[in-house]
């Protein structure tokens, strides 16, 4: 009896002194922050290689950072912080911008509504998971912005959102304010279901490619006469009746507004005639598509999207894994750039969206980029591509200080990020992750050790191993258990 | 009881004989009509809630109201008298959300397939005939009750709850109901209360995302919205203006667009909770939210948006079959050791808050889970606020409800001492007046509590609800096809873990739960290259299974048996 006393009173003990434990932390983080943040306003990268992505390289450099934008970038003797800034040694380090990926599925609840072929209605920004690890990893990998895009399950899907990786921060404070609206499109194989089917399940219309276009060709005709019918509304107000005003209908509002250009089309696409298809569409409608995504066959039809003014994001080097991929080459990045397409690599993967850089450097093997066209493929032309140039893609005075701190040139296999940066901010610190790992593993062996203990919980089936826990990759970061993602939504 | 009706008509002296001698339901309601019996419960220690705790008190019970409780109190000539010395007599509980009475729903017919279906650019919009998506659903005509339905909840001291359809997007409007044993007409306190709303998109199809739960519930309030102005515009000026249509669903959703009915979502993590109460704003409605599991890491931001919360009692718990107790992420295992905190961080911020059960198989682990919050830094007069004055005050009866005074009706506990003690049992509760006593437990009381207190107790998982667990052999209907499943589960708690195998492959239940007979299995089927979420939903009666299975925007009904004498575990 006493012996079970003296249990619970270790343990309640053991969980005061975690909780105490966890509230200093706290505390520490939050002064760090307050520090970074309103007490000293500037911070000084210095002594480092800057890519800049926009105007070449800067040997021995210098980024002078006030409020979370670039005030200065230059050489190291030119730029100098104020008395109070924190400093950044970065000796031997390179820096880059941080990567857009144009082309992400990551940190979200829900990734197709799939159910019906047109879902316009439907915003990504409604099932957005700031608490999706993911974020925190690719992060680590340096990308600091990313275009959050419905999947291709049919031919009109959602409206996209665009965030920051400020990992740890609530939503509201991830949203790029400033963004653009974009609308996910999808032509080919997903949203005539060729490859997915449910046994005994009717097919959903379209069930070919002329009939994908046909969706679209008449939401685009729902869409202009559900603007005639707000504009009649509108007149008839102006003469000073008093007319019911429409139904507001949230599907054919998004489609209204993708004929204003209000809102811009990402479309999911691989053939070459599909990608000219498109584009004819919306020439018809008066409109362009913005960005093509995937494109796996740009370069065949290379002049005429640069004529139709799209931009194009692409899957650098994947080919062959259903029959619409078949005609990929690697080529096409450097093929695209030659004829004036801006071209961006994008992830559509968890795991892709980490190693932005490496995904780059291929390009500097097929079709002879140059360095700076290369980095700009993941950095500066999918910023472009999400109307976000004047903000982020370049370490450019005036731009927000989002920075990648390399250990060695970025397009080096044996490099790594070492720090992340948003907006100023230190939001990947290789340093500190090591140092908070072996307190998470300490956290988990407390918390299994309090379970194990507390006789309310059913006993794990088998006998604890004796050896000394160790600590999964996804518990870094207390992740939780994320929505399966899909192949090449 | 003669004496009381022996001035009365013989007729009604007749009724009563037969009442005493059928003990029949019916001839009970008469009786209560009657005027009930009259009750002086006597020296016993009573915790009014609301006011100073009375020592050796009497409570007067007559026509199912408190008609004086006091220490001082004269007993009246017609009352029976139950010497309570020893006992402890609380307010009725409430348990603020359940599904309760109401049979579990019928499986929805595969979607129709037909041709035409699903053609042209608006196909399979959302049809007024699906379920789930009808605000008007109301509970009432759908409670069947008789005079055990709620016999494991009154053993629990639970004696009035909140019940709502059980799933679905537009759930339904809810009833607050007395768990008594009579038809549910003479049962229910007051509905509607609310409309209830889950975001929940295993369905067929539109919306079968998240993302089209949430815009099918703006464009539905937007058409409320338009609905109200067309009407009111053509009340305005009848003559000139063409007669809008009559929908049920759009006047279903008018005291809710104007503030009139709340709402209550059905949510348990942060981002949920924070969902729910954007799009309350958004539009301007009245809301509750239901469960709030993580609610105690929001607690100053709930309590800024002044939230109240139908908070869960039913804590997450390792699911059984977890070999590797390292397997399970930090933040699982920080969920469950902070889930019982939850009460005490919305407490310390002021927010308010009334417990539910969060479908508890065991009724009984609803006190239990109550002190595991009051171990985790919940004051015990607030836990009790929680099950009582709070869920009365939330439910606008704290008139009639939530405590114990002159006036009130008469839903009393009377346990043989602390509430929140771990060897304390309920003898006897009233519900309207009537006495209902409670059956001491099936199971010998082995070592103290761990009997009755099943989730408090180690000594009680061996004896826990297996409702779910045991190899089942499952039919899915499809159109055209019948494919045969085989679900293999083990369950612990309320947790249900296993595996599902198909003809198109194995896959591990990432997450199961027994929510009342409700089994809810979520797994991800790899088909054809491509990742399938799926989620199973089904009811359990003996050892047969019948519901729905949820996958890429399609439904399909299925049923199954479980096979004999091969209890896995």
């Amino acid at each position: 009896m006493m012996e079970q006393y003296m249990d619970r009173y270790t343990e309640r003990q053991q969980l005061i002194r975690l909780m105490i434990a966890s509230s200093l932390l706290f505390a520490l983080t939050v002064t760090t922050l307050a520090q970074q943040g309103s007490l000293n306003p500037e911070v000084l990268i210095r002594n480092a290689t800057i890519l800049t992505a926009s105007h070449g390289t800067i040997e021995d450099g210098s980024i002078l950072i006030r409020d979370g934008k670039i005030v200065a970038v230059g050489k190291s003797a030119e730029v100098k912080g104020s008395a109070g800034a924190r400093i950044i040694e970065a000796k031997g380090m390179y820096v880059t911008p941080g990567f857009v990926d144009s082309h992400s599925h990551t940190a979200l609840d829900a990734i197709n509504e799939g159910s019906v072929s047109v879902t316009s209605m439907v915003r990504m920004r409604d099932v957005i998971n700031d608490t999706d690890v993911n974020i925190y990893r690719q992060l680590a990998g340096g990308t600091t912005t990313i275009h959050q895009l419905h999947g291709s399950a049919n031919a009109i899907g959602g409206q996209n959102s665009i965030i920051k990786l400020k990992w740890g921060r609530p939503v509201e404070q991830m949203y790029v304010g400033d963004a653009p609206q974009t609308i996910k499109f999808a032509l080919g194989e997903n949203p005539k279901q060729a490859n997915f089917s449910i046994p005994g399940q009717p097919r959903r219309f379209p069930a070919t490619r002329m009939g994908v276009e046909e969706t679209i060709r008449q939401a685009f005709t729902e869409g202009r006469e559900y603007l005639q019918r707000w504009a009649s509304y509108e007149a008839a107000r102006q003469r000073g009746e008093n007319p019911v005003p429409p139904r507001r209908d949230l599907k054919l509002e998004a489609i209204a507004d993708v004929l204003r250009g209000k809102i811009d089309i990402h479309s999911h696409c691989y053939r070459a005639d599909e990608i000219a298809m498109l584009m004819r569409l919306c020439e018809e409608f008066g409109i362009r598509v913005h960005t093509l995504q995937h494109t796996l066959e740009g370069y065949k039809v290379a002049p005429e999207i640069a004529r139709h003014g799209a931009s194009a994001s692409i899957l650098p080097d994947w080919w062959a894994y259903k029959m619409e991929a078949y005609d990929a080459i690697p080529f096409n990045a450097a093929v695209m750039t030659r004829r004036g397409v801006v071209v961006s690599i994008h992830s559509d993967s968890n795991e892709h969206a980490r190693r932005f850089y490496q995904e780059a450097a291929k390009m500097l093997k097929y079709g002879d980029l140059t360095e700076e066209e290369a980095l700009r493929l993941v950095t500066l032309n999918p910023a472009i591509q999400l109307r976000l140039e004047k903000r982020i893609g370049s370490i450019d005075v005036g731009k927000d200080a989002d920075l990648v701190l390399f250990n060695g040139h970025p397009f080096s296999i044996y490099s790594r990020p070492e720090m992340t940066l948003i907006e100023g901010e230190v939001f990947f610190d290789r340093k500190d992750d090591l140092v908070r790992r072996e307190k998470l593993a300490a956290e988990k062996r407390a918390l299994i050790e309090r379970e194990r203990r507390n006789p309310s919980q059913p006993q794990p089936t088998q006998p604890r191993p004796a050896q000394r826990p160790t600590i999964s990759e996804d518990d870094l970061d207390g992740h939780l258990h994320g929505y399966p993602n899909w192949k090449r939504n | 009881m003669k004496h009381n009706k022996s001035k009365r008509s013989l007729g009604v002296g007749l009724a009563t004989l037969l009442l005493i001698v059928s003990g029949s339901v019916g001839w009970l309601d008469v009786a209560r009509a009657d005027g009930g019996e009259v009750y002086a419960l006597r020296g016993a220690t009573i915790v009014t809630v609301t006011g100073a705790v009375i020592q050796k008190g009497t409570i007067v019970i007559r026509k199912g109201l408190i008609e004086s409780v006091g220490a001082e109190i004269s007993i009246p000539g017609d009352a029976r008298v139950i010497d309570a010395t020893g006992l402890t007599i609380y307010p009725g509980l409430f348990d603020s959300y359940t599904n309760l009475g109401l049979n579990p729903p019928p499986a929805p017919p595969a979607p129709a397939g037909g041709p035409g279906q699903g053609r042209g650019f608006q196909p399979a919009p959302p049809s007024p005939a699906e379920s789930g998506l009808l605000p008007e659903t109301d509970v009432v005509g759908q409670l069947q009750t008789n005079a055990t339905t709620f016999e494991a909840q009154r053993a629990a001291g639970i004696t009035t709850a909140l019940t709502g359809p059980r799933s679905g997007i537009f759930q339904g409007r809810s009833a607050l109901i007395n768990l008594g044993s009579e038809t549910p007409d003479r049962l229910i306190i007051r509905t509607p209360f609310s409309l209830n709303i889950g975001f929940s998109s295993a369905r067929g199809g539109y919306p079968n995302s998240l993302m089209g739960v949430f815009a099918f519930l703006r464009q539905s309030l937007l058409d409320a919205r338009h609905y109200r102005e067309e009407w009111a515009r053509h009340r305005q000026s009848p003559r000139g203006t063409a007669r809008p249509e009559i929908s049920k669903s759009m006047e279903a959703l008018q005291p809710v667009i104007n503030g009139e009915l709340p709402v209550i979502f059905n949510v348990n993590n942060v981002r949920e909770m924070k969902r729910a109460i954007a799009l309350a704003e958004e539009f301007e409605l009245k809301y509750l939210l239901n469960g709030g599991l993580q609610s105690y890491q929001i607690a100053d931001f709930l309590k800024s948006k002044r939230a109240t919360l139908l908070l869960s009692l039913s804590f997450p718990q390792r699911p059984a079959g977890i070999e590797d107790p390292e397997s399970e992420s930090i933040e699982v295992l920080r969920e469950r050791a902070a889930a019982p905190g939850a009460a005490a961080a919305l407490h310390k911020a002021g927010v308010s808050f009334a417990f539910t059960s969060g479908g508890l198989s065991r009724p009984t682990d609803y006190l239990v889970n109550a002190q595991r919050a009051i171990q985790a830094g919940l004051p015990k007069e607030a836990a009790l606020k929680a099950l009582t004055i709070n869920a009365a005050t939330i439910f606008g009866v704290d008139q009639q409800l939530g405590s114990i005074e002159k006036g009130k009706i008469a839903n009393l506990v009377l346990a043989t001492g602390d509430i929140f003690a771990p060897n304390t049992v309920v003898r006897h509760v009233f519900i309207d007046g009537k006495k209902f006593d409670i059956k001491a437990p099936e199971t010998p009381r082995g070592n103290g509590s761990a009997s009755r207190r099943g989730a408090g107790g180690g000594a009680v998982e061996a004896a826990v609800g297996q409702l779910a667990a045991g190899v089942w052999n499952i039919t899915l209907q499809t159109p055209g096809n019948e494919v045969a499943s085989t679900l293999t589960l083990q369950q612990s708690g309320d947790s249900v873990s296993g595996e599902v195998s198909t003809p198109f492959g194995t896959a591990r239940i990432s997450q199961g739960r027994i929510a009342g007979t409700e089994l809810i299995l979520n797994y991800t089927l790899n088909f054809q290259g491509q990742e399938l979420p799926i989620e199973a939903r089904g009811q359990i009666e003996g050892n047969s299974i019948r519901g729905t299975m949820g996958a890429m925007g399609q439904s399909f009904s299925f049923n199954g048996t479980r096979r004999p004498n091969q209890e896995s575990k």
